[in-house]
């Protein structure tokens, strides 16, 4: 049972990841009309700014698809019991570059609606963290294989 | 690598194959390749002692320090 707990915390994670998808192709989906309605209930505050939160969610979209594909490959390495791998560390990095660029993409729509500030700080806090794995994770490559020529 | 691991002296001198030598000490047939090819970065002590006692020698005679 012990050793299959991995694999189903994997299948999980997987899951949760086609979640998040179906969900972000809902949110693209249906933008034009969740935005409008959102518009309608906080005008006249937001009133004419429904471009700009289809402009906001469709450039954010793109660094979030990304995150969630290099997350599936992610996990698909661990699957394989890739763990420590150069390529991994990669793809932290990659991951902590998608959030960077959606917090910077949400920082810029401050200018027209302030509440973008909290996703912004969220998604920067969250690029520094990928980062800081990213660095632990070259570490542990490192003396994976130093262990690995160890005789 | 300045230490170099010479075993394949005394594998001639004792008339031993890799293959056999491996099973002897213990250790797979590439890990083996692996410390006779220097691409090695550690080696056990109980590595070491298996082969010298394989080898019928002293760690002196299979371990050399080449300065780069």
């Amino acid at each position: 049972m012990k050793s299959s707990e991995p694999e189903y915390s994997i299948r999980i994670a997987k899951g949760c990841i086609f979640l998040f998808a179906a969900g972000l192709v809902v949110l693209c989906v249906g933008a034009p009309w969740f935005f409008a309605a959102f518009v309608k209930l906080r005008s006249p505050f937001l009133d004419g700014k429904l471009p700009l939160l289809l402009l906001t969610t469709y450039t954010a979209a793109v660094p979030a698809a990304c995150a969630l594909y290099y997350l599936y490959w992610l996990l698909c390495s661990i699957a394989a019991k890739q763990v420590f791998t150069g390529q991994n560390a990669a793809i932290l990095g990659r991951l902590s570059a998608c959030c960077a660029l959606a917090s910077l993409i949400c920082l810029a729509s401050t200018f027209y609606y302030l509440s973008f500030a909290v996703p912004a700080a969220a998604g920067a806090f969250l690029a520094l963290i990928l980062y800081v794995l990213q660095s632990v994770f070259r570490q542990a490559v490192a003396i994976k294989n130093e262990n690995d020529y160890t005789i | 690598m300045p230490i170099v691991v010479n075993i394949d002296v005394m594998m001639a001198k004792r008339k031993m194959s890799a293959g056999e030598l491996a099973e002897r000490i213990g250790i797979t047939p590439a890990n083996l390749s692996i410390l006779k090819n220097n691409k090695a970065k550690a080696i056990r002590f109980t590595t070491l002692e298996a082969l010298c006692k394989a080898l019928d020698c002293k760690p002196g005679d299979i371990l050399d320090f080449e300065e780069d």
